[in-house]
């Protein structure tokens, strides 16, 4: 027996199918909790937006009709959900955590204030598709698909990101 | 420090991943599913008695007409302007769907005694298409 595709899961999403949303659930959490946690810095705030993400989902389940990837959609949803969620409870810019200035960059990555504080550098586009690729762990299609980018943009734009997210780093841990 | 390999680094970033959603949260946000798709289903459910409930009411109320003055329904001056058509349609699309709004209001004016003209029916199909209403699609699906 053939696996469900995309397409069946969104068609069952639309329909209200239960079941669906237990499985698109199990899909996509823990990435969704993680993106969003470092969007947010708090994981209540994560797992709040997270249920909000998943209502909105539930009241408009028709519009996964026309979609092509649920969990890219899902993501879009979170990222409005994330904004809103912002909005009221402004977050502020991070500075590198002091133990880190001057450490070894391969400390750094195991803190997730100081992940944050290094993605603060980058602008808002920039840091988003950061988030997405290498901590929600989208693909280049997918993240295409959710923010209407073109795919070799995306790409350009990751690799840039990357690239001045390293240099900033580098700085700070020489 | 030495500048690391950009695939290199990039692994580092993805390594910084949190453990993710705590296994609490899925009982929570499924429950909330559940919830919201029950609510849902009974307010389909309600919507779709309280058309019957009109539309039963519509039917005695013409039959009654009827019976008093068998050509009243039949006369050019009788049954329901396009502007309560339209109104109709809408009002029944926003509580069911746009295919029943459509078929609801096609009925009504049977119900008078004539057909919808050109103008009512594109009048009625400009007006459900400019409402945030759920369609149904040809096989009956919905869309």
């Amino acid at each position: 027996m053939s696996k469900p595709s995309k397409h069946d899961l969104a068609a069952r999403l639309a329909r209200g199918d239960e079941a669906a949303f237990a499985e698109l659930y199990d899909a996509c959490a823990d990435r969704l909790h993680d993106y969003l946690t470092l969007r947010l810095g708090s994981s209540d705030s994560a797992a709040d937006v997270l249920q909000n993400t998943f209502l909105r989902a539930v009241k408009s389940r028709r519009r996964f009709r026309g979609v092509e990837n649920p969990v890219a959609y899902l993501f879009q949803i979170a990222r409005n959900e994330a904004m809103r969620h912002a909005g009221r409870h402004r977050a502020r810019e991070v500075p590198l955590p002091m133990e880190f200035v001057g450490g070894d960059i391969c400390q750094w990555s195991e803190n997730a204030e100081a992940v944050r504080a290094a993605l603060s550098r980058l602008n808002t586009e920039d840091r988003e598709l950061v988030e997405l690729k290498a901590y929600a762990g989208l693909t280049f299609r997918e993240i295409a698909d959710m923010t209407g980018l073109p795919l070799g943009t995306v790409a350009t734009r990751y690799r840039r990101a990357l690239e001045s997210l390293r240099g900033w780093l580098t700085k700070q841990f020489r | 420090m030495d500048q690391v390999p950009l695939n290199e680094f990039e692994r580092q970033l993805e390594a910084a991943r949190q453990s993710g959603a705590p296994a609490e949260l899925r009982h929570v946000v499924l429950t909330d599913v559940r919830r919201e798709l029950r609510t849902a289903h009974w307010d389909r459910r309600l919507a779709r008695f309280a058309v019957l409930l009109l539309v039963v009411g519509i039917g005695a109320n013409a039959a009654l007409m009827l019976r008093g003055n068998p050509h009243a329904a039949r006369s050019p001056a009788g049954g329901p302007t396009r502007e309560s058509l339209v109104q109709v349609a809408v009002s029944v699309a926003e509580a069911t769907d746009a295919r029943t709004g459509r078929r609801f209001a096609r009925q009504l004016a049977a119900l008078a005694g004539r057909d919808l003209t050109g103008d009512e029916a594109i009048a009625i199909e400009a007006a459900v298409a400019s409402h945030p209403v759920d369609d149904i699609s040809p096989n009956g699906n919905e869309g």
